[in-house]
């Protein structure tokens, strides 16, 4: 997705040809937002999917780990990928 | 009458009359038959007697000597009690008291028990018939009407007996069901005036231990019991009530405030958005309650399955760690290996979950976490989950398991106040309990699980 790279088989992730360091946990929420590039993923749909937790946390825990996510993904880039998108959850992908 | 006879306290009565009556026989019975062996045997002794004595008389000093003796017997008995006969060996009288052979008696010796008019009476004999040598018969009978009275005698005394019994059976059982009857009367009314509402209402008890202030007490209790969840129930209502106003009320002024600002369509977005985010809390206190009456009704039990502690604290500490970071926390996971509990791992998960967020919503910055799993005896396993916030103040220890029961030290920190009843009834749930303690400075929950039993449950 525009440049920003995922290799499943490695778990190494790209952008701009620069290697990005995450976590495990990191790379799973990541390929998780790529397998739903452009689309609106929720906060239950993370937990269910990247933490295979059925429950809610009471707190913004998600919200920590998507600004982590997006802090090594984003920063430094001019255009974000890793949308915001209030009362939702979040979007991966490059905006219109 | 009928509605007499339907009364318990009168049935019982009426039952122990009849058993009682019923005693009565087999013992009087019991009674007439021994007395009768007895009389029977008696009797047979003195006819056995007087027959020797004149057989015996009749060998020593011939027939004048029977006749003589006979004679002597019959002046003693002159009342016609005693039959004697004396006859040769065509059965014609020599001597005694009855003028021919009874018809009835045979040839043969023996005994035998016949009817005779003498004296003018009609009178029930029990007679032996003996063949004494010389061809001479002789017979010796007496009266038995006297075992014939005593018959009636107790015949008599057994049928007003049975009727004292029954009349006296019958009023101490009216008696009695007068007297329970006040009291049953006396728990109905007061029953009936709970059922209309006046639940402050109790069963008067006498602080005896009878049967009946035995069922007071205890449904005293039960009232008791009814009440408290009663009384939990509508603070739970009034709770929600109160929970869910302050959301909406909130989202309507946010909706009134755009229609009345007539704002930019940036802005619109921006209220839905907000007005999004109040929904969500709405709903998720909606998801909170229902979760825990699904808890508290028991049903996830059927999805009960090992589950290893390690790797779900493992997760939830992961999920976590990087509030923690944030908070500049030191986060301290410790837990020994193979801890299984009997579960549902997505309610352990979220127990747990809750106990750490808790923590981490209340330590301050640059405090210290910890999360310790492991067995603290040969069955249980701890949970244990301390942090340096606040803490819990002892009168409010009780209260914050209760749903929506937020601490007033709380302040603006976010929640629902749903959290440690969530925590509370997943360990119910797990024969489990959830303690709460103090760390100086700060909060110490421990919850505590049955260790599963070392083959998984099939």
């Amino acid at each position: 997705m525009a440049d920003l790279r995922v290799d499943l088989l490695a778990h190494k992730a790209t952008r701009d040809g620069k290697p990005i360091q995450l976590q495990r946990r990191e790379f799973k929420l990541l390929e998780f937002l790529m397998r739903h590039a452009g689309q609106v993923v929720t906060r239950t749909m993370l937990l269910e999917n990247v933490w295979e937790h059925h429950f809610d946390p009471q707190t913004n825990v998600i919200d920590v780990h998507i600004s982590r996510l997006r802090q090594k993904i984003d920063e430094g880039f001019e255009r974000p990928l890793l949308h915001t998108v209030r009362g939702f959850g979040y979007r991966l992908g490059v905006d219109a | 009458m009928l509605s007499v006879l339907r009364s318990t306290s009168v049935r019982l009565a009426l039952g122990y009359a009849v058993l009682f009556v019923a005693s009565s026989l087999v013992l009087v019975g019991l009674l007439w038959w021994r007395m009768a062996g007895y009389l029977d045997h008696k009797t047979a002794a003195v006819i056995r007697a007087d027959t020797q004595a004149i057989r015996d008389s009749l060998r020593v000093e011939g027939l004048p000597g029977a006749v003589e003796m006979i004679d002597e017997r019959l002046r003693q008995v002159a009342d016609g009690s005693a039959v004697y006969l004396l006859a040769d060996s065509a059965r014609k009288p020599l001597a005694g008291n009855l003028q021919s052979w009874p018809a009835d008696i045979e040839a043969k010796s023996g005994w035998y028990q016949i009817s005779l008019l003498l004296n003018d009476k009609l009178r029930t004999i029990r007679i032996e018939e003996v063949a004494l040598p010389n061809g001479f018969y002789l017979l010796v009978g007496r009266d038995i009407r006297d075992q014939t009275e005593v018959r009636a005698l107790i015949i008599d005394g057994l049928s007003w007996a049975a009727l004292s019994a029954l009349v006296l059976a019958v009023a101490g059982g009216v008696l009695v069901q007068r007297a329970v009857l006040r009291r049953v009367e006396n728990i109905n009314r007061t029953a009936s005036a709970i059922v209309r509402g006046d639940l402050a209402r109790r069963l008067p008890t006498r602080g005896t231990t009878d049967e009946l202030d035995q069922l007071s007490q205890t449904i005293n209790l039960m009232l008791q019991q009814i009440e408290d969840l009663i009384e939990g129930i509508r603070n739970t209502s009034n709770a929600v009530a109160h929970d869910l106003r302050t959301p909406l009320a909130e989202l309507r002024a946010q909706l009134e405030g755009m229609v009345l600002a007539g704002s930019s369509r940036e802005a619109m977005l921006e209220g839905i958005q907000k007005a999004l985010a109040d929904i969500d809390r709405v709903i998720g206190i909606f998801n909170a309650l229902l979760r825990l009456a699904e808890i508290d009704s028991g049903v996830r039990r059927s999805g009960f399955r090992r589950v290893e502690l390690t790797e779900l604290a493992t997760e939830v500490a992961d999920l976590y760690s990087p509030l923690m970071e944030e908070k500049r926390a030191v986060f301290d996971v410790t837990m020994g290996s193979r801890l299984a509990v009997n579960g549902d791992p997505h309610l352990l998960a979220q127990a747990v979950g809750n106990l750490v967020d808790n923590a981490v919503k209340f330590t301050p910055c640059d405090s210290a976490v910890s999360l310790h799993i492991e067995p603290c005896t040969d069955r249980e396993i701890e949970i244990v989950v301390a942090d340096n916030g606040p803490g819990i103040t002892d009168a409010d220890k009780p209260r914050v398991t209760q749903r929506f029961y937020r601490c007033k030290t709380n302040g603006e920190a976010p929640g629902i106040g749903l959290g440690l009843s969530l925590v509370a009834a997943v360990a119910r749930l797990h024969d489990g309990t959830l303690t709460l303690r103090d760390n100086h400075p700060g909060l110490i929950a421990s919850l505590k699980l049955p260790i599963a039993p070392q083959s998984p449950r099939i």
